[in-house]
């Protein structure tokens, strides 16, 4: 186990190994291999749902793991851990965490270089349309940046997100559309 | 090929191409392992609004568990739990602190153990068509399942051996696992099973 919290990247059957002994033996210490494994990826998504706060999106990545955790007998092993820990993180971002995402609305639509310093895109590149390109996702309204996150950066296709959002798909399919109109404009990229 | 639409697509490629390029991973600024550690042996977030049939089963649960006590006979003969008066053969090498308390409980439940008589043959108990009580069952689960914390927090107390909190939980984790190994060597000495026919549907 020692091992298994000390190398960077276990392979997939160690992953596959690790969430079998944590999810159906109940052992922390896999648990928390998968977290350091799975981290990144789960913080970087919570981080972008919640419109990139960074006080918000640690409470809520905490909120993730410890769900996941707790809800681990519903951890069927037919689907990746990674793929699963998605799921929850976007279930607790939507139902849990709305309310706490309300109440840091205007911190999001003020989120500062600080939270955004060095991640995503080269902001350089972007820079000249006015706009960061995480700095423009989070001023998106709460669905529509879901949509946008979930297919642009996480690559989940519309019946998935519409899966794990509950929305239409048809819904899911417009509030994509209408995300990259705000983005360009945001971005000063529109065509107006 | 109008310039609006010459545009709409440099943009949108634009758009694309900046997307694409955004990382999925970002490192949280601190680390939050122990935050959620410290949570995981807590109820869930959302225990206010659990249904209300897992009460009941709580409720049903515990009223089987003191059933049980209040109808199985007491048996014969128990041996009274001693404490082992040297080390244990396990803790020969470097002693870690909780090993004698772990010893002492492994103790109790082989004097437990020893102490239970084989259990007579009968037309009705044979190894062919002897069924194990649902009870009795549901009582070897709970007892492999603190068998499975207590390797868990022994595995995490090679690593600080002087984590009083492991301790004291492998402490509660040891306790009521030889409760449940008395009440099971109970029910298995009692003649019917610790439950009469009057209890048959019990």
């Amino acid at each position: 186990m020692q091992a298994a919290l000390a190398t960077a990247a276990p392979d997939a059957d160690e992953i596959a190994d690790l969430a079998s002994k944590a999810m159906g033996d109940g052992c922390k210490r896999s648990f928390e291999a998968l977290y350091r494994h799975h981290i990144d990826r789960i913080y970087g998504l919570v981080w972008r749902l919640c419109g990139c706060n960074r006080d918000l999106a640690d409470d809520l990545t905490q909120d993730a793991f410890v769900r996941a955790w707790q809800k681990r007998s519903s951890f069927r092993g037919d689907a990746a851990f990674g793929t699963w820990m998605h799921r929850v993180a976007v279930n607790v971002v939507m139902s849990d965490g709305r309310s706490k995402v309300r109440a840091a609305r205007t911190i999001s639509h003020n989120a500062t270089d600080a939270d955004l310093d060095g991640f995503g895109a080269d902001p350089s590149s972007f820079r000249e349309h006015g706009m960061d390109l995480d700095t423009a996702i989070a001023k998106l309204p709460e669905r529509t940046r879901t949509v946008l996150v979930l297919y642009a950066v996480y690559g989940y296709q519309h019946d998935e997100i519409a899966d794990m959002t509950g929305m239409a798909l048809g819904t899911s399919k417009s509030q994509l559309h209408r995300a990259r109109q705000l983005v360009k404009t945001h971005m000063g990229m529109s065509d107006d | 090929m109008t310039n609006d639409n010459t545009n709409n697509l440099q943009s949108d490629a634009a758009l694309d191409e900046a997307l694409a390029s955004l990382a999925p991973g970002r490192p949280p600024a601190r680390d939050l392992w122990p935050g959620i550690e410290s949570r995981l042996g807590t109820q869930p977030v959302t225990a206010r609004r659990r249904s209300p049939w897992r009460y009941a089963m709580a409720a049903s649960m515990v009223g089987v568990l003191v059933g049980g006590l209040v109808l199985v006979p007491k048996a014969p003969e128990q041996a009274p739990i001693t404490i082992a008066s040297g080390p244990a053969p396990e803790t020969a090498q470097a002693e870690q602190p909780w090993e004698p308390m772990l010893a002492t409980f492994r103790q109790a439940e082989r004097a437990i153990r020893t102490s239970a008589k084989p259990v007579a043959a009968s037309p009705s108990n044979t190894p062919d068509n002897a069924q194990p009580l649902a009870g009795t069952l549901e009582l070897e689960r709970a007892i492999n399942k603190l068998e499975a914390q207590s390797a868990e927090l022994r595995e995490q107390l090679k690593t600080d051996p002087n984590d009083i909190d492991n301790i004291q939980t492998l402490a509660r984790v040891e306790r009521r696992r030889l409760e449940l190994i008395r009440l099971i060597t109970e029910l298995d000495q009692a003649p019917d099973g610790g439950f009469s026919n009057a209890d048959a549907s019990f």
